[in-house]
């Protein structure tokens, strides 16, 4: 068992796949503690499928297919957001119709592109073997990117999501916030696919920050709690789906829902 | 030599506003002077939460004059934080991860700026204000764990905490007790005196009112009466719940 451990370290692919494991899992974790407080779980999930559309254009057309996926998650997070701002009650709908209209744009354009449309798989359900050396830089950059912002607007976004209208009359930027959220969102996302796949990336923005929830009630703790989680259920996941030869974003997707159910249990939620 | 008056903090002039073509508020006129306590009333509908919401810079544009400290509501920039709201329905998730000291700290956050976590300035200024509504020993108590009337006096501290001179609240009896209604508003009287403060509060209570504050100003969509709060009488409250022209039967 050591040696397929210590073989598993030694490999190129696997260090790669770590490094950038810890960065998603990172990343998707902090803004997840968020996502969880607004309830913008379904707006991820919306987002997230829009990638898919991106991915399957990107190809079409031969660029890469992240730079598809972001630029489509771009594009869908500031049309939910605008959608949304007019009128209220449009969100939960917007997003129903984004999402199918994105998953259908996919397919249309997997249609036109005649041949086999290889690699999609690992777009759609994450891929072990996906992370190349050249997307290490963009990835910590983005990573980067998303630690800053949170950082820097980490205690606004907190009075944002307890009470917008207070936060509002206090002077703090709602707005921003919100497509700022639906950016940051947008940006995890098209570097969370990479490794997990578009279909199962939106557990990454959700199930850190609700599993930490139920641990504790102190926002100073439930960030750091939070990436804890993300980054530990993204090296274990790993870890088995090398071991298991399955695919990572499921196992991944697995490890963070049993952490999620044990600690539904602790919490005495459960009972 | 006589001393000039001191400008009113609130100076509303044939103020009228629409909200998809239908009026909300219609020519309405009043001030507020410095250390008043004034009641806001009228029914349900009657515009009262559109005034506060004009006056915080949150409604616009509207037709008339709005001054608020000397200055428009959607350009008050710094002096934002002179002005402390407490808002009228709580839409706040119950299993909110804060405590009652993180949300009076939150208060705070528009004057640290952004990129900047609240210091020990901050939480002793936070301190402060509870202790001024009587919540400093459930400073560390979850907020959704404590009682409708003990939130809303930590919503108070959170108004209180940037030290403004000016004190709005949107119907803070709402779901209180009538000993919670009573206490709250001795506590508003005791603050106007110790922190210099002057309150604007809408409630549904014309009672309590009536009884506690210095000034009133009644809005049925026009406005119907502003005045000391003795010359209120059962005959004005009648014309201020009555149905507004534009609501009645056949209109």
């Amino acid at each position: 068992m050591l040696d397929r451990l210590s073989d598993m370290l030694s490999l190129a692919f696997m260090q790669r796949a770590f490094l950038g494991g810890v960065l998603v899992g990172a990343s998707c974790a902090f803004l997840s503690v968020f996502v969880v407080l607004r309830r913008l779980a379904f707006v991820s999930q919306g987002v997230s499928h829009a990638a898919f559309g991106g991915v399957a254009l990107a190809v079409l057309v031969g660029v890469n297919p992240s730079l598809g996926a972001l630029v489509f998650s771009v594009g869908t997070a500031l049309a939910i957001g605008g959608v949304s701002r007019r009128r209220s009650w449009v969100e939960d709908s917007s997003i129903g119709i984004f999402l199918a209209v994105s998953m259908a744009l996919g397919l249309l354009f997997l249609g036109l592109k005649h041949g086999s449309a290889t690699g999609l798989y690992g777009y759609l359900f994450g891929s072990i073997l996906s992370i190349l050396p050249s997307d290490l830089p963009w990835m910590i950059g983005l990573t980067l990117l998303v630690f800053v912002v949170l950082f820097v607007f980490v205690k606004e976004l907190y009075f944002y999501v307890f009470d917008e209208t207070m936060a509002r009359v206090a002077g703090v930027p709602v707005d921003g916030l919100y497509f700022g959220l639906l950016l940051l969102l947008a940006v995890t996302i098209s570097l969370g696919m990479k490794l997990v796949g578009a279909i199962l990336v939106t557990a990454l923005l959700v199930i850190p920050g609700a599993t930490a929830r139920f641990l504790t009630s102190n926002i100073v703790v439930l960030i750091p709690l939070s990436i804890a989680i993300g980054v530990l259920g993204v090296l274990i996941g790993l870890t088995l789906a090398y071991l298991g030869n399955v695919s990572p974003g499921a196992s991944i997707v697995m490890v963070l829902f049993l952490g999620f159910l044990a600690a539904f249990f602790m919490s005495g939620r459960g009972s | 030599m006589i001393a000039k008056p001191e400008p009113p903090i609130i100076d509303v002039r044939h103020l009228s506003f629409r909200r998809n073509g239908r009026i909300v508020l219609h020519d309405v006129s009043f001030e507020i002077r410095e250390h008043e306590l004034v009641g806001l009333i009228g029914p349900n509908g009657g515009g009262k939460t559109s005034l506060l919401q004009t006056l915080l810079g949150v409604l616009h544009p509207y037709e008339g004059q709005v001054q608020i400290l000397g200055r428009e509501p959607q350009h008050l920039d710094n002096a934002r934080g002179q002005i402390g709201y407490v808002a009228q329905t709580k839409q706040f998730d119950r299993d909110f991860p804060a405590r009652a000291k993180d949300v009076v700290l939150m208060g705070t956050f528009p004057q640290i700026g952004f990129g900047k976590l609240p210091g020990a300035k901050e939480k002793a200024q936070a301190y402060e204000a509870l202790e001024q509504v009587g919540m400093r020993d459930r400073a560390s108590r979850p907020i959704g764990r404590l009682s409708g009337g003990e939130q809303q006096r930590v919503f108070i501290a959170q108004a209180l905490v940037s030290h403004p001179r000016l004190l709005i609240l949107d119907e803070p009896t709402a779901g209180v007790d009538r000993e919670g209604e009573e206490s709250l508003i001795r506590l508003l009287t005791r603050l106007k005196t110790e922190s210099d403060l002057t309150i604007l509060m809408v409630s549904h209570n014309v009672s309590l009112i009536r009884s506690h504050t210095d000034r009133i100003v009644a809005l049925n969509r026009d406005l119907i009466f502003a005045g000391a709060a003795s010359g209120l009488t059962d005959q004005v409250i009648a014309e201020v719940y009555h149905p507004h022209p534009a609501e009645a039967p056949g209109a």
